[in-house]
């Protein structure tokens, strides 16, 4: 095995777990998830003569993911936001419950850029700028689809966070 | 706790009980490179045979929906939150779904023989919900109509592409098992519920969706009716605002676009949508003839049907009014659409678009660049010119 291969067996080992754990949170599914880290992944591995010598090459790894992602959304993914797809038995989802359940299917309700952007953003908790990066589109756009993915997810969440959406309205319209 | 903090919490909660994996994702990314010659040969292939479907499909799809289907006998629901009522054969169910709808009811129809279970959609499904957004971006995809029902609600209505292979894994199931889907957006005034402050224009979202090509060429006809049922259960105030309102000058606005494309580059078609910003004065009325041109670099007009597109923006200012709230554009208010189809056509890379309304207010928005963006994105052969007529309207 050639060098540059034993630096991307450590590269994998590092990344592919994070990776995995961001898809599951974009896709809400952890067979989807671990797809699009082993595409990534592959991507990465495809390109790692060039790769290997960036500052950060988690972020084009994680760059891979987020466009195969995306590419993905206007067809099957379209499709995974119906929930068209019959899952398996073993289907894995978190255990919440009360509120936090209410949240996690708000979140996977929400459109996709919006739930791209609040992941990247309070998983990753990466600048607004690098999500801009990532998501291929101005920072004031990331900004945009926060704010109003946050906003949604206040009306979903209803009374408990209604004191801040009304401090939130009275701010917006001062 | 913030709701930010909330969030936080809960994405790190979701991942905190991961699953083992499936599958030996290192041995495909070190097997992958190996065989890339394979690869490269196996996409030309799939890339020939994709092209035989995609003849095939286009020739055998549009059939034309039956002229009209008696409703004849059909229940009725109401939704008083909502505002609205429409009907539905009297052999399908109806399941509410009230936990995560907005100010109406989420409801979904399904027709006789398709199971309803707990956890999943039904295999086909017609979904209707009401809320306060006039937001279509992301539910854009695919062939597109515009129109009115019989109430006089305007309506946009799309559907998927199910002849588009972008993103599936390989080899893509054969069209027929494809899933289908279709959304319609309806302007439904302003209802005006739960005090002033919701008095903004809301719009009724129905969803179709089938698992496959079969069940969709089965129940479309009837599930394509049951939008053209919806009606008001008391009029409301148009979306269009009171016109009865001090016309607004021109120094209490101006035009804005906060950056948004709604897109389906899968579909190429695109929304380019914006607003009016409300700056300063009284409570007015503003009506505007918002008009997009796709020009060249030299401000020259592209041979685009439909262009130069022009629709009416109205509303009242400053509630209609896009607002900025710490540096970000709060998209509550309402919304001036441009949509284009086949964007991506041949002649017209990098074209600006130029928007103007009246009283010389104007903005430029940079054209939509048909290059794949670095680093590499997944083969999107969609995004090339298919020969399809490049189109653009507004909406709505």
């Amino acid at each position: 095995m050639a060098g540059d291969d034993r630096e991307f067996l450590d590269f994998f080992a590092d990344q592919f777990w994070p990776l995995r754990r961001v898809g599951f949170l974009l896709t809400g599914d952890w067979d989807q998830a671990e797809e699009l880290a082993q595409e990534a992944m592959a991507r990465t591995f495809a390109a790692w003569s060039r790769v290997r010598g960036y500052d950060r090459p988690a972020a084009y790894a994680r760059k891979v993911l987020v466009n195969r992602h995306r590419s993905l959304l206007r067809r099957a993914v379209v499709e995974a936001r119906h929930a068209l797809t019959s899952r398996p038995q073993d289907w894995h989802e978190p255990d919440f419950g009360g509120d936090d359940l209410v949240l996690w299917q708000a979140l996977q309700r929400l459109p996709a850029r919006q739930r791209m952007a609040i992941v990247l953003r309070y998983y990753l908790d990466l600048p607004e700028a690098e999500v801009a990066r990532l998501l291929g589109v101005p920072v004031g756009t990331v900004k945009s689809l926060v704010h109003r993915g946050l906003a949604r997810l206040r009306e979903w969440l209803g009374a408990a966070y209604a004191a801040e959406r009304l401090t939130s309205n009275t701010e917006a319209e001062a | 706790m913030t709701i930010e903090d909330r969030v936080r919490q809960l994405l790190a909660d979701a991942v905190a009980d991961e699953p083992p994996l499936r599958g030996a994702p290192l041995d495909y990314a070190l097997r992958r490179r190996r065989r890339r010659p394979l690869v490269v040969g196996a996409v030309a292939l799939t890339v020939v045979l994709g092209a035989v479907v995609v003849l095939a499909a286009v020739q055998s799809r549009q059939r034309p929906l039956p002229s009209t289907i008696s409703t004849n006998g059909w229940k009725t629901y109401t939704d008083t939150t909502g505002n609205l009522r429409f009907r539905y054969p009297p052999d399908w169910r109806l399941q509410l779904k009230e936990e995560l709808g907005g100010p109406g009811k989420f409801v979904t129809v399904v027709p006789p023989g398709i199971a309803v279970p707990a956890k999943e959609q039904p295999r086909f499904s017609v979904s209707v919900e009401a809320g306060p957004r006039f937001w279509i971006g992301e539910d854009w995809f695919g062939t597109t109509s515009l129109g009115r029902l019989p109430g006089g609600q305007s309506y946009l209505r799309t559907a998927n592409d199910p002849t588009n292979t972008t993103g599936w894994r390989q080899p893509p199931p054969a069209v027929v098992d494809r899933p289908r889907y279709g959304t319609w957006s309806i302007d439904w005034g302003r209802p005006c519920l739960g005090g002033a402050a919701r008095c903004v224009p809301h719009s009724v979202r129905v969803s179709l969706q089938a698992v496959d090509g079969r069940l969709w060429d089965r129940y479309r006809a009837v599930a394509e009716t049951i939008p053209t049922t919806l009606e008001q259960l008391r009029p409301t105030q148009p979306s269009v605002g009171e016109r009865d309102l001090p016309a607004c000058r021109p120094d209490q606005w101006r035009l804005i676009w906060p950056e948004e494309y709604g897109g389906a580059h899968g579909s190429q078609a695109t929304a380019i949508q914006g607003g009016v910003q409300y700056r300063q004065g009284p409570r007015c009325h503003l009506r505007l003839t918002v008009r997009m041109a796709v020009e060249d670099g030299g401000g020259r007009l592209l041979p685009v049907s439909g262009n130069p597109a022009s629709i009416t923006w109205e509303g009242d200012l400053p509630l209609d009014g896009i607002q900025r709230s710490s540096g970000s554009w709060v998209i509550a208010g309402m919304m001036w659409h441009f949509i284009w189809d086949e964007w991506c056509n041949r002649g017209l890379p990098r074209a600006t678009l130029r928007v103007t309304a009246d009283g010389g207010a104007s903005l430029t928005i940079p054209g939509l660049d048909p290059t794949p963006a670095e680093p590499p994105r997944s083969p999107d052969m969609s995004r090339k010119d298919r020969g399809r007529p490049s189109v653009v309207a507004g909406w709505p």
